[in-house]
């Protein structure tokens, strides 16, 4: 069904860097919510050919390189989420989930048993697991959809959930990043918590 | 690098901004090598199967990377009435540390093992206030991050976020004096060897207590 989307492997060389950041940026964000392969396609003929000269420089195999690139990019497909423009570029958040898979694949071919993955170094793609605060909600609801009510969220609610559920901060330590009281800090995630289970209840 | 220490090397820079900036700048480097590393021959190669595949959300193979849950992490650990933070990447071995507890040794050392695989024995140790550990030699390379607080040992003194990296030619025996309490983790890849007095007593055990963690 999708074999009709044109894959562009030629001359995206005239695109610069930086413009096509926020380019791409916009195309992982509707893959996000959308789940949407045209944007996809985007980003993919961008990057594919990319990861896989890098992969060959690194692992100087074309196979390998071929899986690199595959793992990749199925986590960018599948992650597309999880990208956060404010937090970097859309290229150096695709070669930092390449490294950390880079990582993984030469602990596994080299069979080392060392129990240090990647994510323990580089946290790229950690995923909130389910929360209990959330947990009387739907089962059936997926993060993807919890994620697009979260972005429909007052953004200063969003920074707090964001750096509590997320990034796993105390309530203390977002209100010192944030430079705002505790209390304040508490009403925002009650408040937002209480906005994101009524958006769900209206969804149900 | 090894799987160690890269371990040790993230957890410093966990503590360290002047290391992170670089890192930074490095991996930023890195990405601009990556970005314009595009050349003409993949052109000719075909995405198109690949693409298909991933869209349609075939399962591949195993996929390499797996994100660590947050339920298996532990952000500080707690000893002696103390709250140490730890940093990020040694958290899921905080963890371990705390679901398998700590032993106690010489009166004022308290010691946690934990598994990071390979031929590795990795702890998290506690001194505290007034500790000496008996002087000892390594047979191997050791690592160690300062987590909190500040020790010394003849050789230098270190404080937190300090990584220190000893070898078989250092002799040394931490101690820490007049500071408060120290945590720090450490990585040994063989055992250590006490070189003084009565402490030459406990170096068989040490190579039992070695082989005995690393299987």
């Amino acid at each position: 069904m999708l074999i009709g989307i044109p894959l562009e492997n030629q001359k995206r060389e005239d695109c610069k860097p930086k413009e096509c950041a926020v380019e791409m940026a916009q195309y992982l964000d509707t893959v996000a919510n959308k789940r949407c392969k045209i944007a996809f396609s985007k980003v993919f003929s961008y990057f594919a050919p990319r990861l896989r000269s890098y992969a060959l420089k690194q692992m100087g195999n074309e196979a390998l390189a071929m899986e690199l690139v595959q793992d990749t990019m199925s986590n960018v497909w599948q992650k597309a989420h999880l990208f956060n423009s404010e937090k970097g570029s859309p290229s150096t958040w695709i070669f930092t989930i390449a490294r950390n898979i880079r990582f993984d694949m030469l602990r596994k071919l080299q069979n080392r048993k060392e129990d240090v993955c990647s994510d323990d170094i580089w946290p790229i793609l950690c995923e909130q697991t389910a929360d209990t605060k959330i947990a009387p909600l739907d089962q059936q609801i997926t993060l993807e959809e919890v994620g697009q009510f979260f972005e429909g969220l007052p953004k200063k609610q969003k920074a707090v959930v964001e750096a509590i559920y997320i990034d796993g901060k105390s309530q203390q330590e977002v209100a010192d990043d944030l430079d705002i009281p505790l209390g304040t800090v508490k009403s925002r995630t009650r408040l937002a918590l209480q906005r994101l289970k009524d958006m769900l209840k209206e969804y149900d | 690098m090894s799987p160690a220490l890269s371990l040790m090397i993230a957890s410093h820079m966990d503590m360290c901004k002047k290391c992170m900036e670089s890192f930074d700048l490095l991996q930023e480097r890195a990405v601009n090598s990556f970005e314009s590393s595009h050349n003409s021959f993949a052109d000719n190669v075909d995405f198109s199967q690949m693409f298909k595949d991933i869209t349609e959300d075939k399962p591949f193979c195993d996929g390499y990377y797996c994100p660590v849950p947050q339920s298996v992490v532990t952000t500080t650990l707690q000893l002696e009435g103390k709250v140490f933070n730890i940093p990020q990447p040694l958290q899921r071995f905080a963890e371990k540390a705390r679901n398998q507890g700590w032993s106690k040794h010489l009166g004022k050392i308290w010691q946690a093992g934990v598994t990071i695989g390979g031929k590795n024995l990795a702890q998290f140790i506690y001194m505290e206030q007034g500790c000496v550990v008996p002087e000892h030699s390594h047979t191997g390379n050791e690592i160690t991050l300062v987590i909190d607080g500040q020790f010394s040992d003849g050789m230098s003194s270190y404080d937190s976020g300090d990584l220190i990296f000893l070898n078989d030619s250092h002799t040394h025996s931490p101690y820490t004096a007049n500071h408060n309490g120290c945590l720090v983790f450490s990585i040994v890849d063989s055992p250590l060897h006490f070189t003084d007095g009565w402490a030459k007593l406990i170096n068989p055990l040490s190579n039992l207590y070695f082989k005995a963690n690393t299987d």
